[in-house]
């Protein structure tokens, strides 16, 4: 398998403390990764320093094998990386159409991919938000906007999506419509890398997981293996989970 | 003594004067950015109104001067609270927009103080007219005893904050607005007492100036932009970083404007700040809070 | 009486109140109107408002591009506005060029500082940024009023040789006041034809993008930093073209502190986006109108008692007032109220109602604010499909 982004003994701390320290992670081409860790383990921390929000204090970051460590967001975000947040995340005195015309960037900058849709229409009805196109995106919906979120990200044409908590806040059946529109866009072709809470989401969607705790890497691989790793148990997942999951 | 020590002394003593009368403005814009995270432009033509309503009420000595200028303070207090009831209340959350009404009132005080009082220059005869002279070092009285109100408001200012009801109740207002109400504090009447203080503190500075200079009504956009200078070099809604940056300032501006060319009195200070702003987004000596995010 | 009533419903069922009164149809009226001014105003005074009207349609265009587009206060608008007026008035006064090249020089030297302004000014944001740009503004002032050698200090520069000639356009002696004002009104038309495509383009969408959220617009791509420069350069550009009319129609520019050029005179500019409009396109235009030509309409329907003191007053209440109750200035207000007029026309005829009773209730429902009416909600509802 082709490594197209590579952590490399990354770190980063805030005044002495430690949010990250010598993570080594490698996501694959088209694959579907998931990042879990209790809250505070450093995770939204991770995907600011990839993005280029954050300086990472030591540690280096690869992209398709080329180092793009301590670049601006902007210029990562148009080679392909391109993020969500958990809040603010789309502009909310525009229309949802106007949203994403907004952050459409044409084709992409390496030119070899090429834009994977062909129109902002295409993304809202890949996203089936056309029929509130219209709307203001400050009045639309809890659920409706965090898609509109995934995409703005999806129209700056990415290689590698990283969703930071795309279900939370949403219900039980946002969250089954949001794990299928996952599924869609790695059908696209973009990889997919999510960090999320909710746990039956993450066992179905994700083909590999990797455990944050205290900023360090505990785990990593099968979602089914790494549930059941003592270390994971003991820091995050509890006795219960882990009980339940074995029970399958 | 030699000539030159002289002069150094001479420029201190100056820088030290002008000193005081920054830090007065700047800590009314500080405290009520620290509160309300409103930048109040209108806070120049609140001076200039200080200033000539000292002017007004001294009239020659019909009221003492020492009078004069808490009449004025009060004054301009009281229309600072009409001012935050009538407009800057319904900005706070959006301070922005409560930065654009300021820049409607400067053009509403401007014009009233024209309208009233004219465009002519008003001097006021200090109340002391001695001069001191140590060594060739001249130092009018007068000038002392503006320095020593400065000093003594903002050792006040300091002790209020700190130890007095008032003065936590406000400081638990600017840590976090909800919270503080949720404890029972009234934080419109908060709100509204700081800006009293601002605008207070804005007229004595104009007061203590007509003392010194005669004061011209288009006076206020100037001392404003001192005044924000200060504050923002020094981390806006620091009060201890106002007091040492409005001595950074005084001390530069005088010196560069004593041995360098005198006509770029100005420039050196604004250039000072935007150097420190640029190297320092949020001042020297930044508040901790929430609404220094406003800033970066 | 009956066939009449009948002949007026066939005849708006044939054509919808809300095509005919089109906002269309009057505003492209309004937008020409102008170009006759020459022959309607009675006096040489009222045409000479009407160019600084046009003028200051070109510096608050501009604005409109960095504030209500981009979304940063740049409160350096006038000081660029004066480099733009001693650009043109120095390569007049010494190199006697034309017209032709002053206004292209003087654009781009504005737009150049506004870059060397933004490019450390940028780094911050907020109100760090407004109050930069500001200590800039008053720092290019004192250059001009200190470098006696190139701008003759306090003194200021009196232009010598007025042009002859800008193509066809002869306005030599400043006699030809028509002709000066159909050339500057030209160059306000294109200002705004400036911001229309501005606001169309992939640059506008992204101007807008970093206004609305800053962190999201990276996310997706945008330098941030680039584009607001790009917003800010174009700002000086149009201010600075506007300073070559300034400069001309005054025939005399200084750098005093209460001159057009200090950092305080940007508030009539902010003043004219926010009572114009700062979401509309037409704002800062109609704002230029009113804060030029209202003082005139209140003297003369009162005498002379608005004095030049009286009408800053009234306009700083305006402009607080404006952010307070219509933060979308005259502009904003009569879109939405139309939208309501058209919207409510329609769902009112819809129902059956009839037509001199739809449109009472439309026209009432557009011009009286909501708390002042009594609230029906199925027409609310209706009203917003």
């Amino acid at each position: 398998m082709t490594g197209l982004l590579s952590v490399e003994g990354l770190s980063k701390s805030f005044s002495g403390v430690h949010a990250i320290e010598e993570v080594d992670i490698t996501v694959h081409q088209g694959e579907i990764l998931g990042l879990v860790g209790p809250n505070g383990s450093g995770k939204t921390t991770l995907f600011n320093c990839i993005t280029g929000f954050m300086e990472p204090t030591r540690g280096r970051i690869f992209w398709r094998g080329a180092e793009i460590t301590g670049h601006a967001p902007d210029q990562i975000a148009r080679q392909g990386v391109v993020r969500t947040f958990q809040q603010k995340m789309v502009f909310p005195n525009a229309s949802v159409g106007e949203n994403v015309e907004m952050a459409w960037q044409g084709e992409c900058d390496d030119g070899d991919d090429g834009a994977t849709f062909k129109t902002c229409v295409d993304i809202l009805d890949f996203l089936g938000l056309a029929q509130v196109q219209e709307r203001l995106a400050s009045d639309i919906p809890f659920g409706h906007a965090r898609k509109l979120g995934m995409g703005l990200a999806l129209a700056a044409n990415p290689r590698l999506l990283l969703l930071d908590e795309p279900a939370a806040g949403l219900d039980q059946e946002e969250t089954r419509e949001l794990g299928e529109l996952i599924v869609r866009v790695r059908g696209l072709g973009i990889t997919v890398w999510v960090i999320e809470h909710d746990m039956p989401l993450v066992m179905s969607l994700c083909e590999r997981l990797i455990v944050l705790h205290a900023g360090r890497k505990i785990a990593e691989g099968e979602p089914t293996v790494v549930a059941r790793d003592p270390r994971v148990i003991s820091v995050y997942l509890g006795e219960k989970f882990a009980r339940s999951s074995a029970a399958h | 003594m030699h000539p030159e020590l002289t002069e150094f002394l001479q420029q201190m003593f100056n820088a030290l004067t002008i000193s005081g009368v920054y830090a007065l403005i700047a800590l009314g814009i500080t405290i009520v950015f620290g509160l309300t995270g409103i930048v109040n432009f209108s806070i120049g033509q609140l001076l200039t109104l200080g200033a000539f309503l000292t002017f007004s009420f001294w009239d020659n000595d019909r009221v003492s001067f020492f009078l004069a200028v808490p009449l004025a303070a009060a004054s301009v207090g009281l229309l600072s609270v009409a001012l935050e009831r009538a407009a800057f209340r319904f900005t706070l959350e959006q301070p922005i927009n409560g930065f654009i009404v300021s820049l409607g009132l400067i053009l509403v005080l401007q014009n009233i103080i024209i309208e009233f009082w004219g465009t002519d220059p008003k001097a006021i005869t200090p109340p002391f007219t001695n001069v001191w002279d140590v060594g060739g070092v001249r130092m009018p009285v007068n000038t002392w005893f503006v320095i020593l109100v400065t000093v003594a408001i903002i050792v006040l200012l300091f002790v209020g904050l700190r130890y007095t009801r008032y003065g936590r109740a406000m400081r638990a207002c600017a840590e976090d607005r909800d919270a503080a109400a949720l404890m029972g504090i009234p934080v419109g009447t908060v709100i509204a007492g700081t800006f009293a203080i601002g605008g207070a503190l804005a007229a004595i500075s104009g007061g203590l100036l007509a003392s010194l200079y005669p004061i011209h009504p288009y006076v206020g956009a100037l001392y404003l932009l001192k005044g924000f200078a200060v504050a923002l070099v020094g981390g806006l809604g620091n009060i201890e970083g106002c007091v040492a940056a409005a001595l950074l300032i005084g001390l530069t501006e005088t010196m560069a404007a004593g041995y360098l060319a005198g006509e770029w009195r100005d420039a050196y200070t604004f250039g000072l700040m935007i150097l420190i702003l640029l190297m320092r987004p949020t001042g020297l000596f930044p508040a901790r809070g929430r609404l220094q995010e406003t800033l970066q | 009486m009956v066939t009449a009533t009948g002949s007026l419903q066939s005849f708006t069922r044939q054509y919808p109140l809300s095509d005919l009164l089109s906002i269309r149809l009057p505003l492209a009226v309004l937008l020409i109107l102008p170009v006759f001014a020459p022959a309607i105003f009675p006096t040489s005074r009222l045409l000479s408002l009407a160019v600084t009207a046009a003028i200051y349609v070109i510096v608050a265009n501009g604005l409109h591009v960095v504030f209500s587009y981009a979304g940063q206060l740049s409160l350096a608008q006038t000081a660029l506005w004066g480099l733009g007026a001693y650009t043109s008035a120095l390569l007049l006064n010494h190199f006697g060029l034309p017209t032709l090249v002053l206004i292209p020089a003087a654009g781009l030297m504005a737009a150049l500082g506004a870059v060397l302004i933004g490019i450390p000014a940028f780094r911050t944001a907020g109100f760090s940024f407004a109050i930069i740009t500001f200590a800039f503004a008053e720092i290019m002032r004192l250059i001009a009023n200190n470098w006696d050698e190139l701008t003759n200090g306090s003194i200021g520069i009196t232009v010598l040789d007025p042009p002859d000639a800008f193509g066809p356009v002869q306005f030599g002696t400043f006699e030809h006041l028509p002709n000066f004002y159909h050339l500057t009104l030209a160059f306000s038309y294109l200002s705004l034809i400036g911001i229309f495509l501005i606001r169309q383009s992939s640059l506008g969408k992204n101007f807008i993008a970093i206004r609305e959220n800053e962190t999201l617009a990276k996310s997706i791509g945008i330098n941030v930093y680039v584009y607001k420069l790009i917003a800010f350069a174009i700002s000086g550009f149009f201010a600075g073209v506007a300073g070559v009319f300034f400069m001309y129609h005054q025939k005399h520019i200084e750098p005093g502190p209460l001159s057009p050029f200090a950092a305080f005179a940007t508030i009539q500019f902010l003043l004219m986006i926010l009572i114009g409009g700062r979401r509309s396109m037409l704002g800062p235009t109609i704002g230029a109108i009113v804060v030029v030509f209202g003082p005139e309409l209140v003297n003369a329907l009162l005498g002379d008692w608005l004095t030049f003191n009286r009408s800053q007053m009234i306009f700083g209440g305006l402009l607080a007032l404006s952010v307070l109750t219509a933060p979308n200035g005259i502009a904003g207000q009569t879109r939405d109220g139309y939208n309501t007029f058209v919207a409510t026309l329609r769902s009112s005829r819809e129902r059956g109602h009839h037509p001199v009773f739809s449109f009472l209730l439309a026209f009432s429902r557009a011009t009286i604010p909501s708390r002042f009416r009594p609230r029906d909600e199925s027409l609310d509802k209706e009203a917003q499909l």
